[in-house]
Parts: C-alpha cells; sequence; structure tokens
C-alpha cells in the first residue's frame, strides 16, 4: 500500500468562504497600450469618469526623464471613500493623448464599509497582534482584497524589540488578515571590508567629520548605533536623531569599513539612479537616504537571540515607513565571524549590489510602491527588481568577474569571503544567481514558483528574464533561446525594467503585467518591434510568463529536511493563481509517479480540504478571486519508491459555472 | 602696494644716479665737458621679447593631488627707461639706467582636479586669471663712445642689470563642479605676490643725434637678462627670467 499524501496541519487565516463580496466582484488586471488602440481610448474615457467620480484619485503626477513631453500619473481606486489596497493604476500621455494604462481595476465591489471597531480600538488590536507599540500614523482603513473575496480592513505598523511590523486586520471580526515583517530583509553575511580606498563625503562638525553628505543634491546621512540596538530601534522607530548618531571621524580618514562602504555605496547608487535613468533620489524628488551601521557588537553574536542574529548581524533592510519623519531608512547588518557561521560573513554594507538592492526598494516604495505583502507575485517582483539595479549598479562601477569587488550575476556575491561561499550555518550560499537560478536553488521559470514561500525564491523569475534579454542564451527549463542585445547594451534592459517599474507598474503588479510594462518601455524607448523588444519578449517566453488571462498552477518540492514527518521526506509547495475569472475549487487531485514514470497512485482534496490547507498567501479558502494566488504547503512521499514526481491537478467552475481545469507540471521529487 | 614698492626703488635708483654724476662732476681733472661727455636719456619702447612665467604645483582637493600648471606668456609691454651716461676716459666711459616694466597679462591655467567620489578619476579644468608683474631694472653698464659720424653719436653698452621683480603667482584654483560632478569649472584663481631681486646682466646700443646743441634724439636697443626663483608658499618655488629686448626712443641731453 502506497501511502502517497498527508496534509500537515497548518495555520488557517479567515474563514473558508468569500466574505461580504459580490460573487461577481473581481480585479481585473489593466495592461493596454497603443497596440489595442480602441480599447485604449475606450478605458481612457473609463479612467476619466472614475476620476471625475473621485472613484480614481491622482496619487502623484512626475515628468517622463527619458522621453520627452511624455508624463506618468499614478492614480488610487477608491470604494465610497475607503481606499482599495492594490487598486491603482498609472497612465503614461504624450502631447497626442494616452499611451498606456496599466493597473488592477475592482469592479461590482458590494461591500458594508461600516468598520464594527473604531480607529482608537484598532490601533490597540494592531499593536497586541504585533506584540508590540504602533508607530507611525493612525491604522489605515481600507479594502483589501484577498484571495477568497474583499474585506475591509485596518493597516497598521507596529514595533517589536526586534522589527516592524505590517498588520492587517479585519474591520469587521477583528482577525488577522496578514502580518509580517516591515523590514524588507536581504540575508547575507560579512566581516570587515576588502581594503579598497574610497572617498567618503563628510560634513564638518564641531571640530570633528560627520557621515552626512551634502555634496549630492540628496543628503545621504549614516548613522552610527554603536552596538546599541536599543538606540538602533529607537531611530527606525522615527526617534529624532542626535549628533552622537550620526558616524564620525576625528581627521576625516575613516577607519570604519562598515561606516565606509554604506555611506560611500549609497551616494554611488544615488549617482547610478540620476546618471542612467535622469532619475533624483530614491523618490525622484531627492529624499534624504537614512542609514543605519553598527545596531549591534559584532562580539555579542554568540548571546544574541535567533531573531537579533536574523535581522541585525546576517541581515540587511529596507523599512519604507522607518526612521525621522517615516520617510525609510536602511539597516546593514554586522556580519558574523568564521568562528560563529562557519565562514567570515562580510558586514551587509560591504558588498555593492546588496547595497543597490536595499536601496531599490526606496526607488520601488516610492514609485510602484510593490505590495509589500511578501507572499504574492507583486512580493516577488519587489525583491527581483531589487536584484536587479544592485547588480546593475555593481556593472555600472565594477569591472565584470567573480572576484571581490567585480560585479557579477550573482547577487551578494561580497558577502562572503571567498565570494559566494557556501555558509555552513545556512547550509548554502548567501547569494542568488540570476544567471542560473537553479545553481542556487531559485526558479529559472514560472513552473517553478512558489508565491506561499520567500519573495526572494520567486523574484528570480523575474531577474533571469532581465539578464536573459541582456546576455541571451537557452532557458534550462524552457529550452526556449533568447537573443539578448548583448553586454554592452546593457543600459537599454536597464532602462526598460526601471521605467516598468518606477512609471507603468501598480502596486499589485504580476509577473504578467510586467511582461506587458516592460514590453511597452521598450517601445516607448526604442524602436517597435526592434532588438530591445525582441530580447524582452523572448526573455519572458523563455521564463514561462504570459499574459494572465487563463488560471495556472506551479509545483516546487524540496526534502523536508525535518519540517514534515518522518514518513513524509517531502515538501511540496503548490500555487493556483487565477486568470481574468473567479473561480471556485471543487478538487485537487494529485497524481504519483515513481522515478521511471510509472503511475503509482492519485489522491483527491476536496474544498474543505482545499481550504484548510491552502493558507500559505492568503486567507484558507476554495474560493479563489481572478488575478489571485493561492498556495499551500504539504508533506509527500511516494512510497515504495524513494523518488519520483507528482502531478497536481485542479477542477474548478468559473463564475459562470463553466468547468475550469488546470495542472501543475510533473514536479521531481528528488 | 607693488606700485608703491616699485616707485620708492625707482626713487632711490634716481638719487643713486645723481650722487655718482655729481661725484663726476667733482672730479678735478675733468676737462670743460663736451657734447656726449655726460648724457642724460629717457626712453619709451616695448620690450618685444622675453621669456613665459610658468608654474607647475599640487595642492590637496578631494583628498587627492589636483595639479596645477599656470603660464603666462611673454607679450610685448611699453617700458620707460632713464638713464645717464658719462665719458670717462677718451671712447670708455660708465652708464648707469634705470628701466621700468610694469604689465599685467592673461594667465593660463591647466588643471587636472580629481573626482570629488572616485580616486585616479581627475577631470580637466582650464580657464585663465590675471596676474601683474613688474621689472624695475638699474642697469650699471661699460660704454664705448663711438667717434661720432655728423650728428650721430654711437654708445655701445654692458654690464650688470640688478632687476626687482614683482610676480604675482597662483597658489590654488576654486573650482566650480556642480553636481554630477562631469563639467567642473574654474570659478577663480588664488594668487600671491612675490617679489626678488637677481642680478643679471644686459647688452645694449645707444644711437644719438645730435639734432641741437645740447639735446638731440636717441635711440635705444637692449638686451637683459636675470634669472632667479620665486616662493610662491604652498604652490613651491617657480623659476622667473627677468628682462629681453628692449627697444626704445627718446631725447638726449648733455651736460
Amino acid at each position: 500500500m502506497t501511502r502517497t499524501l498527508s496534509v500537515c496541519a497548518l495555520v488557517v487565516l479567515g474563514t473558508l468562504s468569500a466574505r461580504g463580496a459580490d460573487a461577481q466582484a473581481r480585479p481585473l488586471a489593466l495592461a493596454v497600450t497603443r497596440a489595442a488602440l480602441s480599447d485604449l481610448r475606450a478605458w481612457d474615457v473609463q479612467v476619466d469618469r472614475m476620476v471625475s467620480d473621485r472613484d480614481l484619485r491622482l496619487r502623484s503626477s512626475d515628468r517622463d526623464p527619458l522621453v520627452p513631453a511624455r508624463q506618468h500619473q499614478r492614480f488610487d481606486q477608491f470604494y465610497r471613500g475607503i481606499r482599495i489596497v492594490g487598486g491603482d493604476l498609472t497612465r503614461q500621455t504624450a502631447p497626442d493623448g494616452t499611451v498606456s494604462l496599466f493597473g488592477t481595476i475592482h469592479s461590482a465591489i458590494s461591500l458594508d464599509t461600516a468598520p464594527a471597531y473604531a480607529i482608537a480600538d484598532a490601533a490597540q488590536r494592531i499593536a497586541e497582534a504585533a506584540g508590540g507599540m504602533l508607530v507611525g500614523s493612525d491604522p489605515e482603513l481600507v479594502i483589501l482584497p484577498l484571495s477568497d473575496g474583499y474585506h475591509l480592513a485596518y493597516i497598521g505598523n507596529a514595533f517589536t524589540d526586534t522589527e516592524g511590523v505590517h498588520v492587517v486586520l479585519d474591520a469587521k471580526s477583528g482577525a488577522v488578515l496578514q502580518k509580517y515583517s516591515a523590514f524588507q530583509n536581504e540575508v547575507g553575511t560579512g566581516t570587515g571590508t576588502y581594503g579598497d580606498p574610497k572617498k567618503v563625503s563628510s560634513t564638518a562638525s564641531g571640530g570633528a567629520f560627520v557621515a552626512d553628505d551634502k555634496l549630492r543634491p540628496a543628503e545621504i546621512t549614516t548613522y552610527d548605533a554603536h552596538g546599541n540596538l536599543t538606540r538602533a530601534i529607537q531611530l527606525l522607530a522615527g526617534a529624532t536623531p542626535v549628533p552622537s548618531d550620526v558616524a564620525s571621524s576625528t581627521n576625516n580618514t575613516w577607519s570604519d569599513t562598515t561606516v565606509v562602504d554604506a555611506h560611500v555605496y549609497a551616494g554611488w547608487y544615488y549617482d547610478y539612479l540620476f546618471k542612467r535613468f535622469g532619475r533624483h533620489g530614491l523618490d525622484n524628488r531627492d529624499l534624504r537616504m537614512a542609514i543605519v551601521t553598527h545596531s549591534v557588537r559584532l562580539a555579542d553574536i554568540a548571546r544574541s537571540s535567533t531573531a537579533v542574529i536574523g535581522t541585525y548581524y546576517l541581515n540587511a533592510f529596507f523599512c519604507s515607513t522607518c526612521g525621522p519623519n517615516s520617510r525609510g531608512e536602511v539597516v546593514f547588518g554586522e556580519g558574523a565571524p568564521a568562528s560563529f557561521a562557519g565562514v567570515d560573513v562580510k558586514p551587509f554594507s560591504a558588498a555593492l549590489d546588496v547595497v543597490g538592492h536595499e536601496l531599490t526598494h526606496g526607488v520601488t516604495a516610492a514609485s510602484a510602491n510593490l505590495n509589500g505583502f511578501p507572499f504574492s507575485e507583486a512580493g516577488a517582483l519587489n525583491e527581483g527588481f531589487s536584484d536587479i539595479f544592485g547588480i546593475s549598479t555593481a556593472f555600472f562601477y565594477e569591472a565584470s568577474g567573480n572576484g571581490q569587488l567585480q560585479a557579477s550575476y550573482l547577487q551578494g556575491k561580497d558577502l562572503t569571503s571567498p565570494p559566494g561561499a557556501v555558509v555552513p550555518i545556512f547550509r548554502g550560499p548567501l547569494t542568488r544567481s540570476i544567471s542560473n537560478p537553479a545553481s542556487t536553488g531559485d526558479p529559472d521559470h514560472y513552473t517553478l514558483r512558489n508565491i506561499g514561500g520567500d519573495p526572494h525564491f520567486n523574484s528570480t523569475i523575474l531577474s533571469h528574464a532581465f539578464y536573459l534579454a541582456i546576455e541571451g542564451g537557452v532557458n534550462r527549463t524552457s529550452r526556449l533561446a533568447v537573443q539578448g542585445v548583448g553586454s554592452a547594451n546593457r543600459d537599454q534592459i536597464e532602462k526598460v525594467f526601471f521605467r516598468a517599474l518606477t512609471a507603468l507598474l501598480p502596486s499589485n503588479a504580476t509577473f504578467a503585467l510586467t511582461r506587458v510594462a516592460t514590453i511597452q518601455a521598450s517601445r516607448d524607448l526604442y524602436a517597435a518591434g526592434g532588438a530591445v523588444e525582441r530580447a524582452v519578449t523572448q526573455a519572458w517566453d523563455a521564463v514561462g510568463v504570459q499574459e494572465r488571462t487563463a488560471p495556472t498552477a506551479a509545483g516546487f518540492a524540496s526534502p523536508a529536511a525535518g519540517s514534515c514527518p518522518a514518513a513524509f521526506p517531502w515538501t511540496l509547495w503548490l500555487t493556483a493563481s487565477a486568470g481574468t475569472s473567479n473561480l471556485t475549487l471543487n478538487a485537487l487531485q494529485f497524481d504519483y509517479f515513481d522515478g521511471g514514470g510509472t503511475a503509482l497512485n492519485s489522491e483527491t482534496l476536496l474544498p474543505t480540504q482545499i481550504a484548510s490547507n491552502f493558507t500559505q498567501c492568503g486567507p484558507g479558502s476554495s474560493r479563489l478571486l481572478a488575478q489571485s494566488d493561492m498556495c499551500a504547503r504539504l508533506c509527500v512521499n511516494v512510497e515504495p519508491a524513494t523518488s519520483g514526481s507528482v502531478t497536481a491537478t485542479f477542477f474548478a467552475a468559473d463564475d459562470g459555472n463553466r468547468p475550469v481545469t488546470f495542472s501543475t507540471p510533473n514536479v521531481l521529487l528528488r | 602696494m607693488a606700485v608703491t614698492r616699485s616707485a620708492f626703488f625707482v626713487a632711490s635708483i634716481v638719487a643713486l644716479h645723481a650722487t655718482v654724476a655729481g661725484a663726476q662732476a667733482r672730479r678735478p681733472r675733468t676737462p670743460p665737458r663736451k657734447p656726449g661727455d655726460l648724457t642724460v636719456d629717457v626712453n619709451v619702447g616695448a620690450q618685444v621679447t622675453g621669456d613665459d612665467v610658468t608654474q607647475q604645483f599640487s595642492v590637496a582637493k578631494n583628498a587627492e593631488p589636483a595639479s596645477i600648471g599656470v603660464k603666462q606668456p611673454f607679450s610685448a609691454g611699453m617700458f620707460i627707461d632713464a638713464g645717464v651716461t658719462v665719458r670717462a676716459r677718451r671712447r670708455l666711459g660708465f652708464a648707469i639706467g634705470v628701466s621700468v616694466l610694469p604689465r599685467e597679462r592673461d594667465a593660463a591655467i591647466a588643471a587636472s582636479v580629481p573626482h570629488p567620489v572616485f580616486f585616479n578619476l581627475p577631470r580637466a579644468v582650464n580657464g585663465t586669471t590675471r596676474l601683474s608683474q613688474s621689472q624695475t631694472a638699474v642697469h650699471l653698464d661699460a660704454a664705448y663712445l663711438a667717434p661720432p659720424r655728423g650728428r650721430l653719436a654711437l654708445t655701445l653698452l654692458g654690464g650688470v642689470s640688478i632687476v626687482h621683480i614683482e610676480q604675482a603667482l597662483v597658489t590654488d584654483i576654486n573650482v566650480s563642479d556642480p553636481y554630477p560632478f562631469d563639467a567642473p569649472t574654474l570659478a577663480s584663481a588664488v594668487t600671491t605676490t612675490a617679489s626678488t631681486t637677481p642680478i643679471g646682466f644686459n647688452v645694449g646700443l645707444d644711437a644719438t643725434w645730435r639734432r641741437w646743441r645740447r639735446a638731440g634724439l636717441g635711440a635705444l636697443i637692449r638686451y637683459s637678462r636675470a634669472s632667479t626663483t620665486l616662493s610662491a608658499g604652498v604652490a613651491g618655488a617657480t623659476n622667473v627670467v627677468a628682462g629681453g629686448l628692449q627697444t626704445g626712443v627718446g631725447v638726449r641731453f648733455d651736460f
């Protein structure tokens, strides 16, 4: 008897059915360009009408820095005066009219917008849910589309002893809908720097020099918490800095390599944005850049908690609501000695691509504002764009190569010495390869996505497409070839992806929407149908991303390594993604095969079992809203075989009760 | 201030002339003077050749040495000259002359200024600045008075030149370097005035046409040269060569 599937007990959020929403309400992914001129005109009129009705409200309007006479507007969608999270839209205009519209518009919503409790109550509940104190402004009442439907919700931020936490509460029931770290982290290691001389832009103050860059249009300030984690957290939580918080040198000869790298690389990143894209800093308005170093002492690492080590030693993060005036702050971890980590982990400011990665989160927060919820395609795109422009920053300044202080497609290479080394306490490298994602255990194809997992993991679908568009080559999964523009023309692909990020994409963008946006950006900047558009289109084809009209499913398996019962050695991650229609899932069938491809047996989950297991990226439900994802983590085996494969097939119906069936590719268990 | 010092120096030399001339006048064996025994001449003219003033030095900018080159090319300048020639014995005599050459000329600055962000990424900065220079020379010469040809008298001169030089030198530059630091320009030059008094030599020829009994018109051509080193403080020392070929015309008075 072969037992092939075991459903592990996982946390179930929310209820199993659509809540409070009209069954026909659905999000519509909008990606219309002049390639479909009549559609564009019709939607342009519709957008103007929604603006007139105050259903869409202008958030920003910016001049195009690369294409003369172009303008970019961003709108947020409101329902009965309440903002819809992820309901936003970008409009690109030229003197002769609208060029493109990208976004997500929610229609036919029917929702009671009276919360069951007041804002003050919400603040208290958010603080309790986070186990900390509320920071920033009052919680915001919003409408939150989740995979099971629309929720009236409160959003707020709190701080615990070790991190900022983003909390979303159901404004009717008080249930926690989402809770995740507000820090956008990058895992890495390092100690010290590479002895390379750098120029430090400082300011004379009180007979000494402080790491306050007034050379550039945007002020860059690097703080030194002197190993005082309490003070570091106060700075993150918005405490007004005092002079002693700013890193300093008595004679302007800076010996603190962590400070030097952080401060200098931040300036380089500002310059990269300006010189490559004509952008003025993170928000295009020369927003001050604030950096915190030395939150902890290296000597204290062995006495620190796992949470502190994971956040302030072996990590770097950007927090868009932290720092003075809540305008964002970057923290670079202290690294770890070889005696602790098994290999020397450098301070996280030692790697230019890591600094660029974190600061790109600041650009993203000030532009597309890609969904902060990590377990979404937008969350993965957020990380992918950060890798892209972190690596691109390195290529802008450094010669290409695999050595220290050389630019490569291995994100975070310089966090360890030797570069890209395996870090024993992580059981692997701290790097991500965007040229060969499989080499670092990351997906190179959309069918390998795991939206319920680490967003850094899924990010390589985007960043690998970026790589292929530049360098060309064959995708290892699809075997599709791409004719890249060549490394000498890398600036073209950088500009295309940067334009998509900063001007075209809405906050809850999907991979599919990013495909259309980058193709549109290619047409905006270069000849339509030319080498750039061809490279970008081929790259998206190669990584398996097409426009999201039909539902798709993806599976990814890894050794369970103790996270499942011993009889089930594999963890199977499943993601189901709806297309343009809402779906009701009626059954999920697993078909197992041994290593030779011989069918072993099948097992079927019913709607209630689907609801109780698909809780990794949203509330457990058998209902799947259009353009949404649902995710599960399952423990499986293929006894009596020791390795094999599995295919998952979803049986669903759309709102018109038409049957819809979709499957994962065959997922290898080996 | 430089003008005042030059004027004082000239006044001192003229006073010295007067003393020397007086001493000659009191010599008991001196026969009655004939035209050409003691001649005072005053000339105006132009210095038509000379040496450039160049500087090459480094100052610290953006945490690296910035090399700065300055070149004040020679250009013709007006000078005034006054002197006394005294016959001592037959065709031989001596002469004392003073010439003043004030000038202010554009100096070209060519600098290599380090980048404020990166090492080893110098940017070229070029421009000009106005630099003043004055040379006040006292020429102490032996004179050969050639036999007159009618009204024309020629005198060959040669001897030492004591030259007081006041020269404005560049010690630093101010650079306008707006973001993104790709196009720095020269905003201004920081200068100092250095002075010294080297000794050199001169040779010359004076031609006098005695149009009247005790006066005439004359022409002077003189080549002088005196080299020295001027200190510009932090900008280091600079070799300066004073003098050159001077040509002038003027009046002659016999006593």
